[in-house]
């Protein structure tokens, strides 16, 4: 079953370079003997203009298993990232990328990673606060708004997206 | 680098902007990227300066070529505005 994984992925990563949305990257991890790990791939989301995201260039990690594409994709921001659906480790909790539908999850064996990504940069700032990963981020997100933006502001001013090129 | 030019070896280069227009350019494996900026700001009516170009994320410089980047035929590329630092109101 390994096979249908890597085929799928490297099929994702070849449309990919054809046509992607603006502003977004997601390529498969180079490995440290330069070969290429289709199993893993570092991606870059935009925040969403408009939105107190603007100016942001998120990192995003995902992390496939041998069960994709019957099994959806683990997706990470970093460590201690600043939002409602983001767990501790950094794990994003949304129903998109969930295979489990008892617990709300929504995955099919065809959504791409590009709408995956494209999720990821709606749920930003449409934090699904129902279901909390952290607290301090839902907290904030009820009770004081000007806080919240505040620590949303410092998450954009971490991973501005004008540094990008520069590394 | 190898200054044997691969004969006639030609590809497709789309690039986009942040509204997803497309431009695209037929060029050489060995053309440097600087050609095609400078075409991409005349077509757009840009300021060549005014434009940074993306692939896979990384900033393309003037001097790169498409074989040095790896790119294949109908790979996009990323044009976007170059942003000014500015501080919050």
């Amino acid at each position: 079953m390994a096979g249908l994984a890597r085929g799928r992925l490297a099929e994702e990563r070849k449309q990919w370079r054809k046509d992607h949305p603006p502003g977004f990257v997601a390529k498969p991890r180079t490995k440290a003997d330069g070969s290429t790990d289709l199993m893993i791939w570092d991606c870059k989301v935009p925040g969403r203009e408009g939105t107190d995201w603007e100016g942001g260039l998120f990192p995003v990690t995902i992390v496939f298993s041998e069960g994709y594409p019957n099994q959806a994709p683990a997706c990470y921001l970093p460590q201690g990232f600043f939002h409602p659906n983001v767990f501790e480790n950094g794990q994003i909790c949304l129903s998109l990328i969930n295979d489990d539908p008892d617990l709300g999850g929504a995955w099919r064996p065809a959504v791409t990673n590009k709408q995956i990504l494209q999720g990821i940069q709606e749920l930003l700032d449409d934090p699904y606060t129902r279901s909390p990963a952290q607290r301090l981020a839902t907290e904030l997100h009820a009770a004081d708004p000007e806080a919240y933006r505040r620590h949303v502001r410092a998450m954009v001013a971490r991973y501005p997206a004008d540094r990008e090129g520069a590394a | 680098m190898a200054d044997v030019e691969p004969k006639g070896e030609t590809l497709n280069i789309v690039i986009k902007d942040s509204t997803a227009a497309e431009v695209q350019f037929r060029v050489k494996a060995t053309t440097k990227m600087e050609k095609i900026f400078k075409a991409y700001a005349e077509k757009k009516a840009l300021n060549a300066g005014a434009v940074k170009f993306l692939f896979d994320g990384q900033r393309v410089q003037g001097h790169q070529t498409p074989a040095d980047l790896g790119m294949e035929d109908g790979d996009s590329m990323d044009a976007m505005l170059e942003q000014l630092g500015g501080s919050l109101p």
